[in-house]
Order: structure tokens, then sequence, then C-alpha cells
């Protein structure tokens, strides 16, 4: 198990123990969290799933792969190191905790 | 004052989940002909009939209905809708009154019209998921019908798994309808090198336990799926004298035939400032976008405001092996087709232009191209191809310029 940590629009926290292979944006809808769209259900194609990645710890998650890096460019207005894609962070084997602050990108 | 949503798949669970954004107070009843929890449908044909025991990703989490007082019922079909009382009737029996009505009725498959059809396996629904999850695990050669998105997609997939896959479209190519020639034949190419065997013009007389009889021959194979194509649900509305064609026919605003009765996603048949005039879209975005504007429209509609138009950029996607094909605009054959040149490897990007205007872009493997025509589209004015050329294919360049 690994601990996600959400920073929410409001600076608070919210928790979750996830399993191996679980999604920074699926985990999030599925807990309910405001913030995080989704509406592409995780293809990488819609960018209403963006976060800042403040903290890992034990194993980190795969880089940005190609498109990713090429959505974040095209679609969020000052894209930093720390910027991600939820839907493409997959929590690996042996991470122990992460720490996700939710960016608003709704369209809505 | 309450509003019933029908459908629960994209476009029902972004209206429910809008309206409720919208409005904390309005009654929002959410009615699924499916019996689970409303869930992401374009997975399914790109990772989860591939993966051993498929899981489910769901569109809001179980716990979000109840939390923000979205009454969700599955197993809940409806059978008629009495538009003169605003009220609708479910096949159990129960009458539920309505002052808007959203319908989100999506599409259903296509079924092949051939002898031996109840053989061949298909792709919509999670048990079908399930089905084919299994059946795949067991074939050692699988057959695809149809060339379409998602015969392309369940192609590539069985085809990673290491099968022996053939593709049979009756069309001379695959992606005919969808995109331009050009990158077709490209596509068609690559999955070609993956060791996918493409065969176009194909006629099926038969599906056996052996394989498929086509004009030209018996294909022998495990397995068959047929992925060719879907029609819209359009019948609850037309039993409801609805105007129906090609789908549920509505204005800019996303009103059927009755002003109180809104329709949205695959089932719907809108009018669209390019060409053609009127679209029905099988599509995320679409469904997305579209139930945004129907529940903006239904607040409009009750504090007497104006109804908002839904004037779309279409896009599109397609996720086959290690090719992302991505689409935005409507293309269209008649077009004159330009490849972008000094682009990065393994990419391709074909814009459309129609009088020298640019319509729609398809790219392979190019996010940034993609995302580009995004922006283009959305400019509302005239892009040509001399535009283009100015700034050495350079989209973002172009982008940057005009913005």
């Amino acid at each position: 198990m690994t601990t996600v940590t959400y920073i929410l629009e409001d600076n608070s926290e919210f928790v979750i123990e996830a399993e191996t292979g679980q999604n920074l944006m699926q985990l999030a809808l599925d807990n309910g969290l405001e913030g995080i769209e989704g509406a592409c259900g995780g293809s990488c194609m819609c960018a209403t799933c963006h976060v800042l990645i403040e903290e890992m710890l034990g194993v980190e998650a795969e880089e940005r792969h190609e498109m990713e890096e090429e959505i974040l460019e095209m679609e969020i207005d000052d894209p930093c190191p720390k910027s991600r894609l939820g839907c493409q962070f997959v929590i690996p084997e042996g991470m122990i905790s992460v720490t996700a602050r939710i960016a608003n990108t709704s369209h809505f | 004052m309450s509003v019933i949503v029908i459908g629960a798949g994209h476009a029902g669970v972004s209206a429910a989940v809008a309206l409720r954004k919208l409005d904390k107070d309005v009654k929002i009843t959410l009615l699924s002909a499916e019996g689970e929890f409303p869930y992401q449908r374009p997975p399914l044909s790109k990772k989860s009939a591939f993966s051993e025991n498929p899981k489910f990703d769901l569109l809001q989490g179980r716990e979000y209905y109840k939390t923000h007082n979205l009454d969700l019922r599955i197993n809940s079909k409806v059978d008629s809708i009495e538009k003169d009382i605003n009220q609708i009737t479910l096949f159990s029996g129960e009458s539920l009154n309505y002052s808007q009505l959203i319908i989100a009725t999506g599409c259903r498959l296509k079924k092949l019209n051939t002898v031996g059809a109840e053989l061949a396996k298909s792709l919509y629904s999670t048990d079908d998921t399930k089905t084919l999850s299994e059946a795949l695990a067991k074939a050692q050669s699988v057959i695809v019908i149809g060339g379409g998105f998602i015969g392309c997609e369940i192609a590539s997939g069985a085809r990673n798994l290491g099968k022996e896959v053939a593709l049979l479209e009756a069309a001379p190519t695959i992606l005919g309808r969808s995109v331009a020639p050009i990158f077709a034949s490209e596509i068609s190419f690559r999955h070609q090198n993956n060791g996918i065997q493409i065969l176009p013009n194909s006629i099926i007389h038969s599906i056996t336990d052996k394989g498929v009889q086509t004009e030209s021959g018996l294909i022998e194979s495990d397995l068959i799926v047929s992925g060719i194509g879907a029609v819209p649900n359009t019948e609850l509305a037309h039993k409801s004298a609805l105007v129906v064609d090609n789908g549920i026919v509505v204005n800019k605003s996303l009103q059927s035939s009755d002003d109180n009765i809104f329709a949205i996603g695959d089932v719907v048949n809108f009018p669209f400032a390019g060409a053609p005039n009127r679209l029905r879209l099988e599509s995320i975005q679409n469904a997305n976008d579209q139930a945004k504007i129907a529940a903006r429209n239904i607040v409009a509609i009750r504090t007497n405001e104006a109804l908002i138009e839904y004037s779309p950029v279409p896009w599109f996607w397609s996720d086959q092996g290690d090719l992302k094909l991505q689409m935005v605009g409507i293309g269209s054959l008649d077009a004159k087709h330009y490849v972008l040149k000094n682009q990065k490897e393994g990419s391709l990007s074909v814009l459309h232009f129609v009088e020298d205007e640019l319509t729609a872009i398809d790219t392979l493997n190019h996010g940034i191209n993609h995302m580009c025509g995004r922006k283009l589209l959305a400019m509302n004015k005239p892009i040509s191809l001399n535009n283009v050329q100015s700034f050495n294919d350079d989209l973002k360049a172009l982008v940057n310029h005009l913005r």
C-alpha cells in the first residue's frame, strides 16, 4: 500500500491508502475529490487531471512520457517540473508515499 | 422542480454532475438500463479486454451519488415518455415526473447480418469485455471484422498479446470513413508491419466454428470479433413522438422537438456550423461538452436567461498499440489533404483544407500538433495552407502568432 496525500484547492489534505497500479486521476475520482475531472477517462487527451507532485518517498513513479509532455506543454499555462497528468501517474510497487497538489484545470 | 436523466454513460453522468455543480437543490434522478455503477467506456477496447482479469474504472466513486444527492437507479430501463404531462414510465411500471428531461441513451452495436453472426464476439459492455478477455486467453488466432477505430483497437490489443490477427474490412481501406486516405494507409502500413494481416474488400459469406468464410475462401481462426459500428438508441424518443433522423434531432441549445426535453451524446443529431451542417458524433468530447451545455441550459430555463449554444471543435482519439491517433475537426475525403513536413520521427500530421480553409487535422503520435489543431479551429478565423507554410509547417509557431 502507498499513502497518497492530495492537497485540495482550499489547502486541506485528503489521505488515501492506495494499491500499486492505481493512477492519481482514478483514485481521486473514486474518492469523490473535487478539482479532478478526468474527462477522457485517463487517456492522456484532456488535461483535466493536472496535479503537482510535491513529494515522493520510496520507489518513484515513471517519468512523464512523450505524449504526456506534449499535452502538458500545450494545455497547461505554466507547466513546471512537478506537473503531471494524474491519469498517467501510476503508483509503482515500493512507493511508500506521494503528495499531489490538485491544480485546477477544469474547463467547466 | 426535478430533472430526470435517462442513460448513465459519459453523457448522462456528466450532465448530472454538471447540473449538481450549478444547482445544489434541484432533484436529479439518473436512470441506467445497465446493472452496475456507471463506468468509463473508452478503456474497454483500449486496455481492459486485453487484461487477464479486467477491472473497470468508474466515472465517479460509488459514494459520489449519495454525497451529491443524485438519485442513481441502476437496472431502470425507461419504457415511455408521456411528454404532454412531463412524465416517464419505467418498464417496472413506476412513473416519474420531471420539469426537464435529458435523454442520453447512447448507441448500441450494429449486428453482423450474416449466417453464423452469433458466433462472433463483440465489445460494448463490461460483460462483453470479460467474455472477450476470457476468449482471448484461449485463442491463438483472432479475426476482427470491421476496420474502424474499435476494430483497429481490438486487432492491436490482440496482436500485442501475441495472437495471429487478421482484420477484415468491407471497404477498400481501413478507417476509410474517418480520416484522410494518406493517413489511413499509413496506419494500415504500421499495423501490417506489426504483423496484423489486413484484408480489405472482404465480403463475408458466413461465420462458422472454424472461422470466416469470405468470397475468397475460408480464413481459419479460434476467435472472431465484430466491430462494425453502432446505431443510436432512438426507439424511446421515436415512440414518444420526438423528431428522430439518424439520432434525436435537437437545436443548437440541444433541445429536442419538445422544449423541456434535451438530448445529448451519441444519440443526438445536432446542427453544426461547418460541413456537414448536421452531425451525430460518437465521442467523449461530444458527450461531455453537450452534457455541460444541457445542464447550463436547464438552469437558464429556470432563471429565465438566454440559452447557450453548442458550437464544438470536435475531437477524437484512438489508441492502437503504440499508435496514438488524434483527430480534430470534421475531416472529409473531398478535402485537400496536406502532410506537414519536417515533423518528428514516427509521427504523421495531415491537414484537411476545404476551399483553402483548415477544417480538420489527423495526427499520429503527435500531441502538440493535435492540440494546436484544437486551438486553431477554436479561433474561428480561416487558416489557409499558405498561413501554415509561411511558418514552415510549424503549427505551434502559427498558434503563437495568431494568439
